[in-house]
């Protein structure tokens, strides 16, 4: 940036003068803004907006507001698998309480079919 | 003689609105939920978030109406309840960062098998969105409101309510970040966007 340059934003920042140029980047920021604005408003958003509104009517007379409730954070996502130690952990659980229901234990087919709740139903 | 159907103007429905008319308001979302919409994408880079946003803005307009004058435009107002949402929902959301180019690029994913030209102008425009995304909040709507929106400064600074020196200082600011973002020499934008000029 040269020392004219310098001088010319500086004046633009006080007020005076036109603003410094750089056509390439503001046309960059353009177009990066504009092709992010080509993102369709989702549909229904209108019917969502309205039916929200005969809602608050509702809740109106217990003295809520919908509008009044702050924007919240997403809830986390919940994992929707389980990594293969967590199952065979849930699996080792759910023999272990059927066992517990049924009185007896189920020999898991891994370790050769001993298990620790296979040994405490023989011990048993 | 014929009769003109002219749309009515935003003030126009903000009074059938005071009024209780539902349809003015769907109306004025009709007219004006683009702006809100990609305004708020741009700031808080969430699509959903958006949405949310857009409908928060909008329950307030039907929620005030009755305080919002008829005789001025609706549009500013309309930006400052998008960016005062846009502010709120980030300012409990400090320190996560969403996957805004992820989302983007879901939206817009038939760019992804674009051919090669295209894709190389995809891939800086995602740079500089990256970039826009890494200047501070302030800056950021400050260069959505100028650049995207095609606000004058004065609008912008009577939107957020600041002096037009502020205004003009953090979009010069926000521009030197993001020249020192994308790189001292921009040679690659030149790259990028030749045959595109």
């Amino acid at each position: 940036m040269g020392i004219s340059s310098v001088v010319r934003s500086w004046l633009w920042r006080v007020g005076i003068g036109a603003p410094p140029q750089d056509t390439l980047l503001d046309w960059w920021i353009t177009d990066a803004l504009t092709d992010e604005a080509q993102v369709p408003v989702p549909p229904g958003a209108w019917n969502r907006l309205r039916m929200a509104i005969a809602e608050r009517k509702l809740v109106d007379g217990y003295g809520m507001w919908v509008l009044d409730q702050t924007p919240h954070d997403p809830p986390d996502s919940i994992p929707s698998t389980l990594s293969d130690a967590q199952l065979a952990r849930a699996l080792h659980v759910h023999n272990f309480c059927q066992a517990q229901r049924r009185g007896w234990a189920v020999g898991h087919p891994s370790l050769g079919g001993i298990c620790p709740t296979f040994i405490a139903a023989f011990i048993f | 003689m014929p009769e003109t159907t002219l749309s009515p103007t935003d003030g126009e429905l903000i009074q059938r609105l005071q009024n209780a008319d539902l349809d003015a308001l769907g109306q004025l979302f009709e007219r004006h939920r683009a702006r809100v919409y990609r305004t708020a994408l741009a700031i808080v880079r969430d699509p959903a978030v958006a949405e949310d946003i857009l409908q928060d803005c909008f329950l307030k307009v039907y929620v005030n109406a009755k305080r919002i004058d008829p005789s001025r435009p609706l549009a500013p107002w309309l930006y400052r309840v998008t960016v005062n949402l846009s502010y709120t929902w980030l300012s409990r959301r400090k320190g996560h960062r969403a996957p805004f180019d992820d989302a983007i690029d879901q939206v817009i994913s038939p760019m992804r098998h674009a051919p090669d030209r295209l894709a190389e102008q995809t891939e800086t425009r995602q740079k500089v969105r990256r970039a826009i995304g890494d200047l501070s909040l302030d800056q950021r709507v400050v260069v959505v409101l100028y650049y995207l929106n095609g606000l004058g400064l004065q609008d912008i600074a009577e939107i957020l309510d600041l002096p037009v020196g502020t205004v003009k200082s953090r979009l010069y600011y926000a521009r030197e970040n993001l020249r020192g973002t994308l790189g001292a020499n921009t040679s690659w934008l030149s790259e990028g966007a030749h045959g595109y000029l």
